[in-house]
């Protein structure tokens, strides 16, 4: 009986752990990577993984959310806004799409999709490379075309980059 | 030449703080409006 006890708590402890846990692949890894500057970032959609290219041949690899089906893009753009824990207005196409959304969501708070920061891009300024309030959805083809990662990773990018870092966005 | 030396080298360096400070981001407080 009391084996038995034993082995229900160890198994419940090993669940709890497996639901909170971080996925295995949500911290950054260093990977071999060439043909970009240093410095730039480069999207692969398709890989739903972001690099940040460092001097060596090598490359910070992260995962990101992407666009789903029809909200995918490429292209060549550069950073033109750095916010840490910004409020969040939806854009008419999401407020569209959402109509429940409020105007404005508050910074840092659970509601908030941007999480703990958001490096916005050129070409409108539509577009962002941001946190999330919902992890699970990072990896997936998940977003209305912009690029979301697991906040802590999100933190290590920011601390990286600059106004004006290019940005690749490829399949 | 010593001077000439440290002198280059502080300007790099000036410069480099400054592309630094002025590349970082400004605390801004409008809401950002972006899709997500």
């Amino acid at each position: 009986m009391r084996t038995l006890r034993c082995f229900a708590l160890s198994a419940g402890a090993l669940v709890l752990a497996a639901l909170h846990s971080p996925p295995a692949d949500a911290a950054r890894a260093t990977v071999k990577f060439a043909g970009y500057f240093p410095g730039s970032i480069v999207v692969k959609t398709n890989e739903r993984r972001l690099y940040y290219v460092l001097p060596d041949g090598k490359a910070y690899r992260y995962p990101v959310g992407v666009g789903r089906g029809g909200k995918s893009w490429t292209g060549s753009e550069y950073i033109i806004g750095m916010r840490r824990n910004p409020d969040w207005s939806p854009p008419a196409e999401v407020k569209r799409d959402n109509p429940h959304l409020p105007n404005v969501i508050k910074g840092g708070t659970p509601e908030n999709p941007m999480g703990v920061a958001a490096l916005i891009l050129s070409g409108g300024g539509q577009y962002a490379i941001h946190g999330t309030n919902k992890p699970g959805s990072v990896g997936g083809f998940v977003s209305y075309g912009c690029f979301r990662m697991y906040n802590e990773d999100i933190d290590d990018l920011f601390g990286r980059v600059f106004f004006g870092t290019p940005v690749v966005v490829t399949r | 030449m010593k001077i000439i030396t440290l002198a280059v080298v502080a300007s790099i360096a000036l410069l480099a703080g400054g592309c630094m400070h002025f590349g970082k981001a400004p605390i801004g407080k409008a809401p950002v409006v972006t899709k997500y």
